[in-house]
């Protein structure tokens, strides 16, 4: 009972776990659809009450999930977010990438653009090559099968039941602690399936961690990840990995491959599980994970988990700290327009207002309307905006050429520009403008001119505007689907599977927001 | 005992009804070995730090390797 002594110490023992600092880079949200159990902010509010130095999110081949995550970091303050993105390769083990400066984030995201675009929708395939080719200024970490080291031992003979010879149907056992559950199943598909996944991947990993290594060059940083999985095999397999990563050149890098914010999540996770895996939770086996150990840790419970590894716990925050991109850096870059020669956008928007202006008022522009085109004009050129408003008028003026309908609507009625322009059609001589609605100093964020469009000809101008602007540079707006309740109870109740009385009692059970968003 | 090797964790099964109605605790499994070399598979049903001191975690022995 040495280790259970020892370990019981280590916990005891003062300030040096005290003082540990924890970064955690491998966080799983819900944007990795049907995996992750936890929203991006209840990550973060978390990470940030642990204690935690920072924390990124790294979904499946996306960065969908992290601009709620910075927004929620700004919020709660005192914590760094990190973005990031976990690549799920063809060919190689998945990485998790991390872009530290401005640069490397255009890169790893044109770099998911280039997978998302190969693969049909909701899919992505990217190949270690094409990281290699985007890999300057992001930092990598590999992450290991799960399940890596065979064990050379038999399984146990049970004391508290009669071994059947024929498999798999035994009398259930009764234990002290718990006169439901049998030890027998909870442990079945463990044995079972012990050959085929504990060793197919051991002989494998090394040399693949070898390849990436020498795919993305010495010079980029890469490092191997460990975390506890509590499958019984931690201490052995985080030697081996710690081995591994000195004999490779990756230094071991801590994580505790977060897939909710809290324990209490796993039932969802459990369930999202089972909608991903099209199973029943009671046919879902090791489909599931084993326990509830997949949520934020604090810095104590860390250096708790890995005495004796001090240098992979460190190794977050030198990551931590070498990420210094934050989403803060970005802003909307308009298209150039072309303009005729010897015009600024401003100037040609102006020109074009005020021809506008003499189209809408042909016996003249009214004196508060002048007034109100030379105000909007005044900010438009302050805040930058001119390429914009070019931009749509120049997709409306196309419609309008060719007679298909189209209307500007919501808060770019409060223009006056808009209606000289022929975006909008609201008159500003019958209604007092509010255009600070629509755009405002205060408001720090760019207008946005919302048109309709005749629906049986809405494809025409999509493809004018591919043909205008380029493929590579033109794409239709995503959206991320979320469960809502309806669907969400008719989704749980197939994973719970073909009990008539779970099912009645979820559609009568008041679901709050807290239960179904998360899907 | 001489060697100890885990734990590993399994969380009660959530769905079963006896479960949810409070019948079950995780279980951290463990394999340790005696001077002899003998081995056994055992279990403490419940954790320290979920536990107060009239219900503290229970050890059994599950099994032995043979």
């Amino acid at each position: 009972m040495g280790a259970l002594k020892q370990r019981t110490r280590e916990r005891g023992s003062g300030s040096a776990i005290e003082m540990t600092r924890y970064a955690e880079l491998d966080v799983t949200t819900n944007f990795s659809f049907l995996r992750g159990g936890s929203h991006a902010e209840e990550l973060v509010a978390t990470a940030k009450a642990l204690g935690l130095a920072a924390i990124a999110v790294t979904d499946r081949n996306t960065l969908a999930g992290v601009v709620r995550a910075h927004l929620a970091a700004r919020e709660v303050g005192g914590i760094k977010f990190i973005v990031g993105a976990r690549l799920d390769l063809d060919d190689a083990p998945s990485l998790l990438a991390y872009p530290t400066d401005r640069a490397a984030y255009g890169r790893l995201c044109r770099l998911l653009t280039l997978g998302q675009r190969r693969a049909e929708k909701g899919k992505c395939t990217l190949h270690l090559d094409d990281v290699a080719a985007h890999a300057d200024g992001l930092i990598f970490i590999v992450l290991p099968p799960m399940r890596w080291i065979g064990y050379a031992v038999r399984p146990p003979i049970l004391l508290m039941e009669r071994l059947s010879t024929g498999g798999h149907h035994r009398k259930v056992p009764r234990t002290p602690a718990s006169p439901s559950a049998t030890p027998y199943l909870l442990t079945r598909g463990r044995y079972a399936c012990k050959r085929r996944c504990h060793r197919l991947p051991t002989r494998n990993f090394e040399p693949q961690l070898r390849r990436i290594k020498q795919a993305l060059g010495h010079d980029t940083r890469l490092y191997l990840a460990a975390s506890h999985s509590y499958r019984g095999d931690d201490r052995a397999r985080i030697e081996a990995l710690a081995q591994l990563a000195a004999r490779a050149g990756t230094p071991l890098v801590a994580t505790n491959a977060v897939l909710y914010h809290a324990a209490h999540r796993r039932p969802l996770q459990d369930v999202l599980t089972c909608i991903r895996e099209k199973c029943t939770i009671h046919d879902a086996g090791l489909k599931l994970e084993a326990n509830a150990e997949r949520h934020l840790k604090p810095p104590q419970e860390m250096a708790r988990l890995f005495a004796g590894y001090e240098d992979a716990l460190a190794r977050t925050i030198e990551i931590a700290d070498a990420c210094t991109f934050s989403l803060d850096e970005l802003r909307y870059e308009y298209p150039d327009e072309p303009v005729p020669e010897g015009k600024t956008p401003q100037s040609h928007l102006e020109d074009l207002t005020w021809e506008g202006a003499a189209w809408r008022f042909p016996g003249g522009i009214p004196e508060k309307v002048r007034d109100t085109l030379q105000k909007e004009l005044a900010l438009i050129e302050e805040l930058d905006y001119a390429r914009y408003f070019l931009t749509v008028h120049d997709i409306v003026h196309y419609a309008r050429h060719l007679d298909i309908l189209c209307q500007g609507r919501g808060s770019a009625a409060n223009s006056a520009v808009c209606y000289c322009l022929a975006i909008t059609n609201v008159d500003p001589t019958e209604i007092d403008l509010l255009f600070e609605r629509f755009v405002s100093p205060e408001r720090k964020e760019p207008p946005d001119i919302d048109v309709d469009f005749e629906h049986e000809r809405r494809e025409e101008v999509i493809q004018y505007i591919y043909g205008r602007y380029g493929r590579d540079r033109a794409g239709i707006a995503a959206t991320v689907i979320s469960y809502r309740g309806r669907s969400a109870v008719r989704e749980v109740g197939k994973a719970l599977g073909p009990f008539r009385g779970h099912r009645r009692r979820a559609r009568h059970h008041h679901l709050g927001p807290e239960q179904l968003r998360p899907a | 005992m001489v060697k100890a090797e885990g734990p590993e964790r399994i969380a009660p099964e959530w769905w079963r009804e006896l479960v949810r109605s409070g019948g079950s605790r995780p279980r951290d499994y463990y394999r340790i070995e005696d001077e002899d070399g003998r081995r056994y598979w055992v279990f403490r049903a419940g954790l320290y730090q979920e536990s107060d001191a009239k219900d503290l975690p229970a050890w059994y022995l599950h099994g032995v390797f043979g």
